[in-house]
């Protein structure tokens, strides 16, 4: 039944919250509400409302609408206030405004609608300390035990630091998007470790060997790795890095060695996994190829030695080491490749260098020591270099490391600072080698040179280059007689100081706008460059001379010679020369004839080009540009020979006259020595480079010439060159880029493809380029593939070496099924794989312990085919058929499977 | 690789690096079989004669070969062979001789006569040399074996 009259109240009594901050005196009206939640008040009566302790009267004072009540009079700023609220009203069951407590609930709760959080956590574990809370806006944060670990923002679902993303397993993870920062092989650097010890280091390992040889070491490795060797004090130590390694900075090495007692320390180079350490008082090898961890190796070969040990070297004062190997290197059956050769170059005693062979034998080379700087190498073709004292000289192995067997073998100079070539700026303690280049370092500069394979080493096929602060001379081609217009209008940047006379005025510029290299222009009949006749170059008589220069021409309208010796009758001359088409001449004028060979493509275009003429003999020579053959001659031209009568011209002729008047000049040089096709090639390529805007290629350091270092990349033959303020790559003779010193002065840089190592003063400092994993792949899938060679007639596809006579039995064969003796002197071999027809050839010799020195092989064509050959052999004596005690058969042809 | 095989023509064939001697029988008996023979209609008249492996050729070792019944008339018609060559050569000889003797030069001082008796002396060694092998049962021996005429 309903109640008569006005209805009861329920709910609680309630304080109101307090909104006496609101009061200003001017707004009378204020929102009600409960912890927060607003509240509804049945009527005015149902409110007890104080201002400065007076208690409002309801309806007069103040009226309630809503969850806003109104007061008559705005309470002023400051007032006083509590208020209470007494029940409120129900709709049928509904309790009050925050009046239902957790006690109150019971059983699973389903929410008719959605449930608002208003930024409140949601806990969710007994202990109260796993929650989801959203009181940042827009961000959700999942809390387990107590600490955030996951979080979404926006689009983004991070993973905290701490927190793990794992995919168990059955699980799968798929990409249909972007992914980021997964790649194995992105870009990576930072400092390895700060410390001061470093003394040098080496990149190395199977990538680089490339023979696959950590697979066969239960030590950790990785395909590239980085050695550093530390000199402490009275240890040394080494470390073995991964700079596979995708994270660098303060990367924790592979493995760590201490040599104890072992110092000072002087340098480190490695291969197939052996490390050799130079040290004060021996060589020291560390390899990872007999248990689970890098040692040091003190028994077998390569082992450590010194002047006590057996083999000795001659002194323990090591002050340089190389590996590299053998051109017939031993079969290392630790690694499965091939064995090194070291080399260690002495601080002291009465040799220069110690070669430790593959088979274990060392041999020793007896020499001044270069004390500022020794220093040795091998290289890829197998020589050894040792350095000698004299004009800091770095010599060569004249034979191959496989055919050095004693003490004291003969070697031909290789760079020195004198004035016999190869002519460099000499070399003290830096220097590398790789492939037919070497690049040595020294106080005065920087220097190439570049070298032929041939077997046996010859200076006459060299080619060096020099570069320091002030110039960069180009390539100078063996005998070098004047290299000319390289940054001076006057000086011989060459070994002969034959110093050029100005004439005039000649206009120097850089080459291109903000090159380094500088041009000369300015060519008249009084501007010009000239020197009196020499014996550098005026007794040539029938042999080589050789002149290179670069030219920019513009249009040009008469003869224009751009260099020239010759006699002043103009009797003899030997020039190069801009036609007035534009085309270009070498002139051999003899005492037989007057021989131009000229181009057939003219060249006054306003680009830079580079001329090569030379003449091997007064009946050979040959004219590039740009290293392209352009035209070559046979006709004879006679001696070039005047003594004391062939002056020599830049920028014109015979006292001045036909001038370069529209040419610009630059790199000028005399030779004696003729280049090969390819170095006249590989000159242009790399030189080229310096003649275009903004070409860096001189030593970049503010202070000094003094190179401290100096790297070739064995996959790019890029040079990482340092200077103490200074570190620049070269490609070529052109600076490809000058990384900034990490901190501090720099000491080392070492290259591999791209990646740089960098010891400082401070730290050892390491940048890793990003690699393209997929195009690598594709590359490795390649050479696999190799290309589509043609069939190999060059080998024997089937031999058999076959000894005793009355029984004969192979002590060796290939491709061979069966021998047959058909009897006396007549056999019979079966292929295993039958050649594609019968048109193979088929040879025959007896062998050492033949019981005659002439034996006849008669290969019977009638009863061959592909699968199987007959053969006779008969005395040549008596022409009777013989069984011999050894014989070797070999056929050469195409295969079936071919 | 390098076993040993004796052919029944007495020939000996030596395995080499690609070879096997199951392969080398294998292929023997191959060549040496009669194909079986068909009708048009694609029916077999005839079948197959394969040849007994061991009527072709036999492993065998080197000691055993010495005394094989398949060697050793072969080894004997090699040496003989051999023998046969060894005495040409000094035939040839014997003609040099002959023109010195008829020059009255020979440095033996022999006359034609007596540097004839010595060819034919060679001329009819061939059947004497089958003769003395034929009694030897070893292919060591046979090897050895060396006439009196020519040593």
């Amino acid at each position: 039944m309903p109640y008569l009259g006005k209805s009861p109240l329920h709910g609680n009594y309630s304080k109101l919250d307090d909104f006496s901050g609101d009061f200003d005196g001017s707004d009378a009206t204020h929102a009600l509400a409960l912890n927060g939640i607003a509240i509804t008040p049945v009527t005015e009566a149902a409110v007890i409302i104080s201002i400065n302790g007076v208690i409002q009267e309801p309806v007069t004072d103040y009226t309630v609408s809503g969850t806003n009540i109104t007061f008559t009079t705005a309470p002023a700023s400051g007032a006083n206030f509590f208020g209470t609220v007494m029940g409120e009203q129900l709709a049928g069951n509904t309790p009050s405004d925050s009046t239902i407590t957790s006690a109150k609930l019971s059983g699973n709760l389903v929410t008719p609608g959605t449930l608002d959080l208003n930024g409140q956590e949601l806990i969710l574990d007994a202990d109260a300390d796993t929650s989801i809370t959203a009181d940042t806006d827009d961000q959700i944060d999942i809390k387990i035990a107590g600490a955030d670990d996951f979080q979404f923002t926006a689009n983004t679902l991070s993973v905290l630091s701490g927190s793990t993303l794992n995919i168990d397993s059955g699980a799968t993870i798929a990409n249909s998007g972007t992914a980021t920062g997964f790649d194995p092989a992105a870009a990576a650097a930072g400092i390895i470790e700060a410390n001061t010890t470093f003394v040098d280091a080496v990149i190395f390992g199977p990538a680089m060997d490339p023979v696959d040889w950590s697979g066969r070491t239960a030590a950790p490795t990785s395909a590239l790795m980085l050695a550093t060797i530390e000199d402490n004090g009275s240890n040394s130590e080494i470390n073995i890095y991964d700079l596979t390694d995708t994270t660098i900075t303060s990367l924790s090495p592979l493995a760590t060695v201490t040599l104890t007692g072992a110092a000072p320390a002087y340098g480190i180079d490695a291969a197939m996994g052996y490390i050799v350490c130079a040290i004060q008082g021996g060589a020291y090898f560390i390899d990872p190829h007999d248990g689970v961890a890098w040692a040091a190796r003190t028994t077998g070969w390569p082992r450590f030695i010194n002047s006590s040990s057996t083999p000795a070297i001659t002194n323990n004062h090591v002050r340089d080491v190389a590996s590299g190997f053998s051109d017939q290197p031993a079969y290392d059956p630790r690694t499965g490749g091939p064995m090194p050769t070291f080399s260690v170059a002495y601080g002291t005693g009465a040799d220069t260098v110690g070669i430790l062979k593959d088979n274990g034998t060392v041999i020793n080379k007896a020499g001044t020591i270069n004390a500022s700087g020794p220093i040795t190498g091998i290289t890829s073709s197998g020589h050894v270099f040792n350095s000698f004292s004299t004009n800091n000289r770095v010599d060569i192995s004249a034979l191959p490391i496989s055919r050095i067997i004693a003490d004291d073998y003969g070697i031909a100079d290789f760079m020195q600072s004198d004035t016999a070539f190869p002519s460099t700026f000499g070399v003290d303690s830096a220097f590398d080698t790789h492939g037919s280049m070497a690049v040595g370092g020294i106080a005065a500069g920087l220097s190439f040179i570049h070298w032929g394979e041939a077997a046996e080493y010859s200076n006459a096929n060299t080619v060096t280059a020099m570069v320091n602060r002030t110039y960069n001379t180009g390539h100078l081609v063996g005998d070098i007689r004047g290299a000319w217009l390289a940054n001076s209008n006057t000086a011989d940047r060459g070994p002969k100081s034959n110093t050029l006379t100005n004439n005039g005025t000649i206009t120097e510029a850089a080459v291109a706008s903000g090159a380094e290299l500088l041009g000369y222009s300015g060519w008249s009949t009084d501007n010009y460059l000239n020197r009196a006749s020499d014996a550098d170059w005026d007794v040539i008589t029938t042999g080589t001379v050789y002149w290179s220069a670069w030219f920019k021409a513009a249009a040009n309208s008469a003869h224009e010679f751009m260099a020239s010796f010759h006699k002043a009758n103009g009797a003899i001359e030997f020039a190069i020369r801009l036609n007035s088409n534009g085309t270009v001449t070498g002139r051999d004028d003899g005492a037989t004839a007057e021989v131009d060979t000229t181009s057939g493509t003219a060249y006054d275009d306003s680009v830079w080009h580079k001329i090569d003429f030379f003449r091997v003999s007064s009946t050979d020579r040959y004219l590039y540009v740009d290293g392209a053959l352009q035209a070559s001659n046979t006709t004879d031209a006679g001696s070039l020979s005047d003594d004391g009568n062939l002056a020599l011209v830049v920028g014109g002729s015979i006292g001045g006259t036909e001038p370069a008047t529209n040419c610009t000049l630059a790199l000028v040089h005399l030779s004696v020595r003729a280049p090969t096709a390819t170095q006249i090639r590989q000159m242009y390529d790399a030189e080229k480079g310096m003649f275009v805007a903004n070409a860096k290629c001189l030593l970049q350091s503010g202070s000094t010439d003094a190179v401290l270092d100096v790297s070739v990349d064995p996959i790019t033959s890029k040079v990482a060159v340092t200077q103490t303020d200074s570190q620049m790559i070269f490609n070529g003779l052109v600076m490809e880029s000058a990384p900034a010193v990490n901190t501090g002065a720099s000491e080392h840089n070492k290259l591999f493809g791209g990646d740089r190592v960098e010891i400082n003063a401070v730290n050892l400092y390491a940048t890793i380029a990003a690699k393209n994993l997929r195009g690598d792949l594709d590359i490795v899938r390649g050479m696999k593939a190799g290309l589509p060679a043609g069939v190999d007639l060059s080998k024997a596809k089937a031999w058999a070496y076959i000894i005793g006579s009355g029984s004969p039995v192979f002590a060796a064969s290939y491709n061979i099924k069966s021998l047959t003796d058909n009897g006396t002197g007549a056999y019979r071999v079966d292929f295993a794989i039958p050649f594609k027809s019968i048109s193979y050839v088929s040879v025959g010799n007896s062998v050492i312990g033949s019981d005659f020195n002439n034996l006849s092989f008669i290969h019977a064509l009638a009863s061959r085919d592909q699968h199987h050959a007959d053969y006779y052999i008969t005395r040549a004596d008596t022409g009777a058929y013989i069984d011999d005690v050894g014989h070797c058969v070999l056929f050469f042809g195409e295969l079936e499977n071919e | 690789m390098n076993e040993l095989i004796v052919n029944a023509d007495g020939t000996v064939t030596c395995v080499g690096d690609a070879g096997s001697v199951s392969g080398i029988i294998a292929e023997a008996v191959s060549a040496n079989t009669t194909p079986a023979e068909y009708d048009d209609d694609g029916v077999e008249t005839a079948e197959a004669i394969i040849p007994d492996a061991a009527t072709l050729m036999v492993e065998v070792t080197a000691n055993d070969l010495k005394t094989h019944a398949w060697r050793l008339p072969k080894a004997r018609v090699e040496r003989v062979e051999e023998i046969r060559g060894g005495r040409n050569a000094k035939l040839k000889e014997l003609d040099l001789e002959y023109q010195l003797a008829d020059e009255g030069v020979h440095p033996d001082s022999l006359n034609k006569s007596q540097v004839a008796a010595k060819k034919v002396v060679l001329r009819n060694l061939p059947p004497k040399v089958t003769t003395a092998v034929a009694a030897l049962n070893n292919t060591d021996d046979i090897s050895a074996y060396t006439p009196d005429e020519l040593k």
